[in-house]
């Protein structure tokens, strides 16, 4: 079944198409939004949350683009918006702990880090560049997670981001000085 | 900028993947003598290769289940809008249908309050076809000869039926009859029809009550042509026959039926075989019965409306009073318009003294936009003008029936 095929048979409430489509795109779909959250609870939510969106929003699917697309880009809004509902509650949280408490992680959050089992399997060095990307902002993070992890084209991610592509290189470029920056300290760690 | 600093730009270049050839060949030769710079090279591409190598999150097995079991909430969600807008659109479509039927209700029945019959008992549609003159006019003792006269020449094609298992072709028509006329009324009888050829523009009961005002149509023979004259001692206006040049085999339809006198004589012979109603609002137009001429008052047309008629009725009448049947949903498909140049006998009368009519046909003579024998048509503003002229040169006058309102009066100057 070719994409326009499958594409008419998602638009007319065929459940079988739509799912055909989600096993198409679900590895890329979760991948790009555990880049982004580092955390797999949060991508696996994220990546739901990007196929109800196209389940709702497929009929608005005018092919101006390409399928792929069209989903990173979804996938993308959703995280932002996950990361600003991170944001915003370590925020509130953060108001009323006491000073007292060095414990930096807020007590009645969801812990993003990597879990015990996700510390196992990556190495050392993986496992600071993942938290170091976790600490960029979310437009450094996206382009170094486009173009590094998920492998799209500096096209691919201006079509995503509808960004001109001098923009995103020089995003990128600023993106890549900053994560240097954040791993400076571990420095020796990369140069073993 | 010292040279390790151009050959930092060099490797941020070679991260982000656009370096070029020689600028590798230089960097290449510049990290064997330089430490600082090796270092920076090796740490910047090992992010690069870490970041790579990260390792990818695989689908949870139960991904496809749970998404699953949510768009399962996301149809029921969109069925409950559905059908929840499929409700408010019926609640403002019950709402709003009532609200226009109520008006639709009052519209129809402020159309129809006009031409509420009176339910006369029968089925049967009795109109009075009178005089219209208010005056004690009578048709002329030369007119009932001429009337005689003319019964032998008209042909008796079909009978005109007045039982009651009649269609309602029937058409019962009643002639004054000479100086007797004020006693003795015309009827014109109209009986239902089947409401399945009613073409819906008929009544079911339609009713006249034989007790309303009189309407009277006078039919005047052919032979009387050119017997207008102002000094008419009976004050009659005698009008001409001359048939309306629009005439058409249109009109020219349906049986007729033998119409009949007050005392059930039958009709004379011209009656016979002619075409059925002709209805023309009077003072607006004149019809040519076949050789005759029937002109008909507004009551009557009013009255008439009420019939169920049959569709092959032919309706003559001035386009100014074309509006006006047709506001009575009478089939006027067949109609035919009369020249505006033939006036009929007035809508009404104006008389005046035989010795001012000359100075009066001078001054009709500046405001008529037409006129034919002793029958005048003016504009409404220009009857008010005439009327205002009149009475500043002090000539008294007496005027029946003329109904100033229109946008066009007409009316037979009458030398009393």
């Amino acid at each position: 079944m070719g994409e326009k095929e499958l594409l008419k048979k998602c638009r007319q409430g065929d459940r079988d198409a739509f799912n055909i489509l989600v096993q198409t795109y679900q590895r890329q779909v979760i991948n790009l939004a555990y880049g982004m959250l580092s955390n797999t609870e949060d991508a696996t939510d994220a990546a739901q949350e990007v196929f109800i969106k196209i389940y709702r929003n497929i009929d608005r699917f005018e092919g101006k683009s390409s399928l792929s697309t069209w989903i990173y880009r979804i996938t993308s809004n959703v995280c932002k918006d996950f990361l600003r509902k991170r944001t915003r509650t370590i925020q509130s949280i953060s108001i009323y702990e006491s000073s007292e408490d060095d414990d930096d992680r807020p007590m009645e959050i969801k812990d993003s880090s990597p879990t015990p089992q996700e510390h196992m399997e990556i190495t050392e060095t993986q496992r600071e560049v993942r938290k170091a990307l976790d600490e960029l902002p979310e437009e450094y993070k996206s382009v170094i997670v486009m173009y590094d992890l998920e492998g799209l084209s500096y096209d691919e991610i201006s079509n995503v981001l509808q960004c001109p592509v001098g923009t995103i290189k020089s995003r990128l470029n600023r993106a890549r000085k900053a994560l240097k920056k954040n791993l400076s300290e571990k420095r020796e760690l990369f140069l073993k | 900028m010292s040279e390790c600093e151009k050959y930092k730009k060099i490797i941020e270049s070679v991260a982000n993947g656009e370096c070029s050839e020689a600028d590798k060949a230089l960097l290449d030769t510049h990290v064997l003598e330089c430490n600082d710079c090796r270092e920076e090279l090796a740490f910047v591409m090992s992010i690069n290769e870490t970041l790579q190598s990260l390792p990818k999150m695989e689908v949870p097995e139960d991904f496809l289940v749970s998404l699953n079991k949510r768009l399962d909430v996301e149809d029921k969600i969109k069925a409950y809008a559905s059908d929840k807008a499929k409700r408010n659109i019926f609640r403002a479509w019950k709402k709003y249908s009532a609200i226009t039927a109520c008006l639709l209700l009052a519209v129809l029945v402020q159309i129809n309050v006009w031409d509420l019959p009176v339910n006369n008992g029968s089925n049967d549609v009795v109109v009075e076809v009178s005089d219209k003159s208010a005056a004690n006019k009578s048709v002329s003792d030369d007119i009932a000869e001429a009337e005689e006269k003319s019964v032998a020449d008209v042909t008796d094609e079909e009978n005109i039926q007045t039982t009651d298992k009649q269609p309602v072709d029937e058409v019962e028509f009643f002639l004054e009859e000479g100086e007797n006329q004020k006693n003795t009324s015309n009827k014109i009888t109209a009986k239902a029809e089947n409401k399945d050829k009613s073409d819906g523009l008929l009544q079911k009961n339609p009713v006249v009550t034989e007790k309303k005002a009189p309407v009277q149509a006078t039919v005047i023979p052919k032979k009387q042509e050119n017997n207008y004259s102002v000094e008419s001692e009976n004050k009659t206006p005698v009008v001409n026959t001359q048939k309306p040049q629009s005439k058409t085999n249109e009109q020219e339809v349906v049986q007729t039926q033998k119409p009949q006198t007050s005392d059930n004589q039958p009709l004379p012979e011209y009656m016979d075989n002619k075409d059925n109603i002709i209805i023309v609002p009077e003072g607006t137009s004149r019809v040519n019965f076949d050789d005759y001429e029937i002109v008909v008052t507004e009551e009557f047309l009013e009255a008439f409306s009420m019939a169920e008629m049959p569709s092959n009725n032919v309706i003559v009448a001035s386009p100014a009073a074309m509006a006006s049947i047709e506001n009575l949903s009478i089939d006027t498909s067949a109609a035919c318009p009369v020249p505006e140049t033939n006036y009929g006998a007035g809508s009404g009368s104006l008389l005046v003294a035989a010795s001012d009519v000359q100075k009066v046909q001078s001054i009709l003579n500046k405001y008529s936009t037409g006129a034919q024998n002793q029958t005048f048509m003016l504009t409404s503003s220009n009857y008010n003008s005439f009327i205002n002229e009149l009475k500043g040169e002090g000539i008294e006058y007496q005027d029946y029936m003329i109904h100033a309102g229109r946008s066009n009066v007409a009316f037979t100057l009458i030398a009393s």
